[in-house]
């Protein structure tokens, strides 16, 4: 199966200055499930599209294994008929004058096939999907979720090497989104193809994906495991984008004294120099019954239960910050409590926005917070679904 | 990073010329796009411009004349025309005719078309769905066929033929009744209200009445808000209609010939088609380059005004509430209105025509006196005719004609159509779309008549590998297929900018080239856009009288041209029955048209 390889892509349609991707580099590995994540309008649909070769690039390379298929700069060009890949569109793109069966069919009777392994494939491929029931309808009378089986069918049918999908899953409602992506995974251990798979939605990324890229203004701003991105964002874009409730980001400029001097004596003042702002995830606040050093004072400003957890908004010096808790913690709105902070969860972002290594500070720092015993151990922690597992704790 | 600053310095010096190249090449798009514009080069813009040059070069056999060799550069006919003793009856009066029949019908259908209009759209008035489609039926019908009924009833001695309904009565009407600019006004407005009534009673239908409601829960009288908020609103259907009825009428020359000549009453189509007869090219050209004139002058207009109107404009979609007038003890009167519109604007000319077929002296209503003679009768001595219309074998010709002519040229201006609108919606290469779009469009500015003058201007001779086309089939075909490419190409255009790149690009990705996709995807999904695109140049071709007329000889003789001839020889009766014909057969194509694409007409406006 093959490997894709962008170098230096870049993008514009008409305006140079204003580029759809900008310089992207991407190596997407064999049998890979690489997953384009960002927000609506960052260069996704671009950069698939770049890929089927139904857009081509301005600059840069792409190759697909070792073939340069879309090269500007050597006059390499090959036409998406002849890349052999597949694409799910966002909208579907069912041909609506043809039947279930036909518009599976399709790509097989270009191919010339003969007739019995025609039917033989893709009635194969309609039995795995389910659709099968179907095959003599049209497009139009089937559900959203149906149509989208077809799309895929029509896809595999062939077995390409590549499998391209844009955003497969939104236009479906959240009961079948869940099904769907376990399929997705299943056609993926069972095609063994090297899937490209785009979404704005983290979720369906976290769960779905081998490595994510995180996309911003047809910039990548981060390529790796769904762990890699949650755990350690390169940049604050990316700390920001990804969570829900989303990571609580202290200007360091607007911070108050008391938060001020709590991060000298933990970090160190050589990296709080170079921070301008720290991200804390909202489940690695916790209230504390200890008053001791290191903790912060701070008022409840409300709750809101979400099932599950339940999110607590609390106004800490200047600033307000989100805690999530297992349940319903019982805090009363306006009431002073105590939270603590685990700090080595603290991502350190500095002017320019991008990540500060804080693992070798913390080796120093935090001993010697530990040795005044004001640590509270990663197994107090709440527990979440989150792919976060803290190895390391300290308050603040 | 520019993608200047991208460039790998290893790379050859010709790779971006290959690159272009290969995108340019993998699809044959651009390819098929300069090849229509090559095509609607020579089959809409030389046509026009030999036919502008006509009116400043020298024309074989005005050497003496002009005092310089054939094909010079002269001003005497541009001279002639404009400031010389015969100026005013050539020119001058059949422009200020043109131009006073134009205001005039405006005026009048605007107004009566607005009322109905909005008594079919908001209001209770009685038969409302039945009066929606029945007012609209002019539409369907050539406005000449009009003319011939009013011809039929109100003509008096000076021409010959069948003797008049009202004169058969023992009334003679006088001449400004029965020709000249008031019948052809009358007519023109009969014509029109349909018009109207489509392009404002659709904006009145869009025109959200929570819109008037509020101004009412402020206070507002009925008056005051239809003055200040529904008018406003509707100004640009409006102005957009009287400007499409003004290139309408410039260009009309069946109603004006068979009601003006008997009087020598002459506007700028006429006019023109009077100096093709006497082949006085150079002065037939600077009258049709008038008319061009005029007609791209007011399409410039129309398109100012939809421009600025789209600033303030917004009509409401889908969910607009549509509320209903009670009219009240208007309810009767109004009522009568429109259905008395309806019967004098299509009931009474077609009973007119289609008794004056059945009865040996019109408006006697004596068993004796009816007969199916003009039909199906044989060895006839008292009539000119030998035999009944459907009888004659002539007909049947003409009519074989007209299917085959019409329908060639219907077929392929819609399949043309969809192709433009394929490739002005997916062109790679910027320019060739615009440039497309534009050019098919182009005929829409230029009335038929001129056009066919323009065709005559440039193929008449043989030129360069083209042998002379003047007398055959081709250049009818040739002709009706740039005539009919403004709606052709909107009808393909509009189509494919609906379809979406999708469906063809999972083709595309599939491994479907082309030729492929456009057979197995393009062309099935657009089906119904294609038999619009097929039916509506159809129905307007068998209508279409002015390009015919100039175009055609005795031998590629069709339907309408035929009933011109049947009338100028005074065989009433037989050009009737021609006419009835025509009729059957657009209304007939019309509603098929409709069914097949489950579309209203309104959609296809313009015409
Ligand atoms: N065909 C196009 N023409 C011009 N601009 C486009 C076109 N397609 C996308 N863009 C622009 O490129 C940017 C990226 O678009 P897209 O790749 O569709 O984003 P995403 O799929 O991430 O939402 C957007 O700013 C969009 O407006
Ligand atoms: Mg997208």
């Amino acid at each position: 199966m093959p490997t894709i390889t962008l170098k230096a892509a870049t993008k514009h349609y008409g305006k140079p200055d204003a580029p759809a991707i900008n310089a992207l580099d991407l190596f997407i590995e064999d049998g890979e499930f690489m997953c384009l994540l960002g927000p609506s309008g960052c260069g996704k649909t671009t950069t698939l599209r770049l890929i089927a070769g139904l857009e081509n690039l301005s600059g840069g390379s792409l190759h697909l294994d070792s073939k340069p298929v879309d090269v500007p700069d050597h006059g390499h060009f090959v036409s998406p008929d002849k890349r052999k890949l597949g694409l799910v569109f966002q909208s579907y793109a069912l041909w609506p004058h043809l039947s279930v069966r036909r518009n599976v069919e399709f790509g097989l009777r270009l191919q010339k096939k003969p007739k019995a392994e025609i039917q033989h494939a893709t009635e194969a491929v309609m039995q795995t999907l389910g659709i099968l029931d179907y095959a003599e309808r049209y497009p139009s009378e089937l559900s959203g979720g149906q149509q989208q089986r077809v799309a895929l069918a029509r896809m595999l049918v062939v077995n390409p090497g590549i499998l391209l999908m844009d955003e497969p899953l939104s236009n479906l409602d959240a009961r079948l989104r869940l099904q769907m992506r376990t399929e997705l995974q299943r056609i993926h251990q069972q095609y063994q193809s090297t899937l490209v798979f785009v979404t704005h939605d983290q979720w369906e990324a976290m769960a779905l994906a081998t490595r994510i890229a995180v996309m911003h203004e047809g910039i990548i701003q981060q390529v790796g495991t769904p762990t890699d991105i949650y755990e350690r964002p390169a940049n604050r874009f990316v700390a920001e984008f990804i969570g829900s409730p989303p990571i609580n980001m202290v200007e360091l400029d607007h911070a108050d004294a008391d938060f001020k001097q709590a991060l000298f004596q933990l970090l160190g003042e050589k990296v709080v120099q170079q921070t301008a702002a720290i991200g804390i995830r909202p489940e690695h606040i916790q209230v504390t019954n200890s008053t001791k050093a290191g903790t912060l004072g701070a008022i409840v400003l409300s709750e809101i239960p979400t099932g599950g957890q339940s999110i607590c908004e609390l106004a800490c010096g200047n600033h307000n910050l989100l805690m999530t808790t297992s349940r319903a913690s019982g805090l009363v709105p306006g009431t002073t409590v105590r939270i603590a902070i685990a700090v080595d969860a603290l991502n350190c972002f500095d002017r320019q926005g991008q990540r500060i290594s804080i693992a070798s500070e913390l080796q120093n720092s935090g001993s010697t917070l530990s040795q005044s015993g004001t640590n509270w151990q990663s197994a107090s922690l709440p527990a979440h679904n989150t792919p976060y597992h803290s190895t390391q704790s300290t308050t603040l | 990073m520019s993608v200047q600053a991208s460039r790998n310095h290893s790379a050859p010096w010709y790779g971006r010329v290959l690159y272009r190249a290969k995108l340019i090449g993998q699809e044959p798009t651009s390819v098929v796009g300069l090849l229509l514009i090559l095509l609607f080069g020579w089959l809409i813009v030389v046509p026009v411009i030999s036919l502008l040059s006509d009116a400043v070069l020298v024309q074989f056999g005005d050497e003496r004349r002009t005092g310089a060799m054939t094909g010079e550069f002269t001003l005497y006919y541009l001279q002639r025309a404009l400031f010389s003793p015969i100026s005013e009856l050539f020119f001058w009066s059949p422009l200020m005719n043109t131009l006073a029949v134009a205001f005039q019908v405006i005026l009048f259908s605007l107004v009566i078309g607005g009322l109905l209009g909005w008594l079919v759209s908001r209001t209770n008035v009685f038969g409302k769905r039945w009066l929606a489609t029945l007012l609209i039926v002019p539409y369907m019908i050539p406005a000449w066929t009009f003319a011939l009924a009013w011809h039929n009833l109100f003509k008096n001695r000076s021409v010959g033929g069948q003797r008049g309904w009202v004169e058969a009565m023992g009334m003679t009407p006088p001449d400004w009744l029965a020709y000249g600019q008031i019948p052809i006004i009358v007519i023109l407005t009969l014509n029109f209200i349909p018009f109207v009534i489509l392009l404002f009673g659709n904006a009145l239908r869009n025109l959200d009445s929570q819109l008037e409601e509020s101004a009412r829960i402020l206070g507002a009288s009925p008056r005051y808000i239809a003055s200040r908020i529904v008018l406003p609103l509707m100004l640009p259907a409006l102005t957009s209609a009287s400007v499409l009825i003004f290139a309408k009428v410039l260009g009309e020359f069946g109603v004006a010939y068979v009601l003006g000549l008997p009087v020598d009453y002459n506007v700028l189509s006429t006019s023109l088609y009077r100096s093709i007869e006497s082949r006085q090219t150079g002065m037939a050209a600077v009258l049709a380059g008038t008319i061009m004139l005029l007609g791209i002058l007011s399409l410039m207009i129309d398109l100012y005004l939809i421009r600025e109107a789209k600033r303030f404009v917004t009509l409401g979609g889908k969910s607009s509430l549509k509320r209903v007038t009670a009219l009240g003890s208007w309810r009767m009167p109004a009522s009568a209105l429109a259905w008395v519109v309806f019967v004098v604007s299509v009931c009474v000319p077609l009973a007119t025509l289609f008794l004056s077929t059945l009865m040996h002296v019109p408006g006697i209503w004596q068993w004796s006196n009816f007969t199916l003679d003009y039909w199906v009768g044989q060895d006839l001595r008292t009539i000119a005719m030998r035999q009944g219309i459907l009888l004659t074998p002539e007909l049947w010709q003409v009519v074989w004609n007209t299917v085959w002519i019409v329908g060639v040229s219907a077929l392929i201006a819609g399949i043309l159509g969809l192709l433009v609108g394929y490739v002005v919606v997916r062109s790679p290469v910027k320019g060739i779309g615009p440039v497309l779009r534009q050019i098919t469009f182009f005929p829409y500015l230029v009335p038929g008549i001129a056009f066919a003058a323009a065709y005559l201007s440039l193929f008449a001779v043989p030129r360069g590998p083209i042998p002379a086309l003047y007398g055959t089939y081709l250049i009818l075909i040739l002709a009706l297929i740039a005539d009919e490419m403004p709606f052709a190409s909107r009808a393909g255009i509009s189509a494919m900018m609906q379809l979406g790149r999708d469906p063809e690009e999972a083709a595309r990705v599939a491994g479907a080239r082309w030729w492929r996709r456009l057979l197995t995807i393009i062309v099935p999904i657009q089906k119904g856009a294609l038999v619009t695109g097929i039916l509506l140049p159809f129905i307007s071709g068998i209508n279409g009288l002015s390009l015919f007329i100039i175009l055609s000889v005795p031998s590629t003789e069709v339907l309408t041209t035929y009933a011109i001839r049947l009338i100028d020889y005074h065989y009433t009766q037989a050009a009737n029955a021609v006419v009835l014909l025509i009729v059957v057969l657009a209304i007939a194509g019309t509603l098929a048209a409709q069914k097949l694409t489950r579309t209203n007409l309104a959609e296809g406006l313009g015409r």
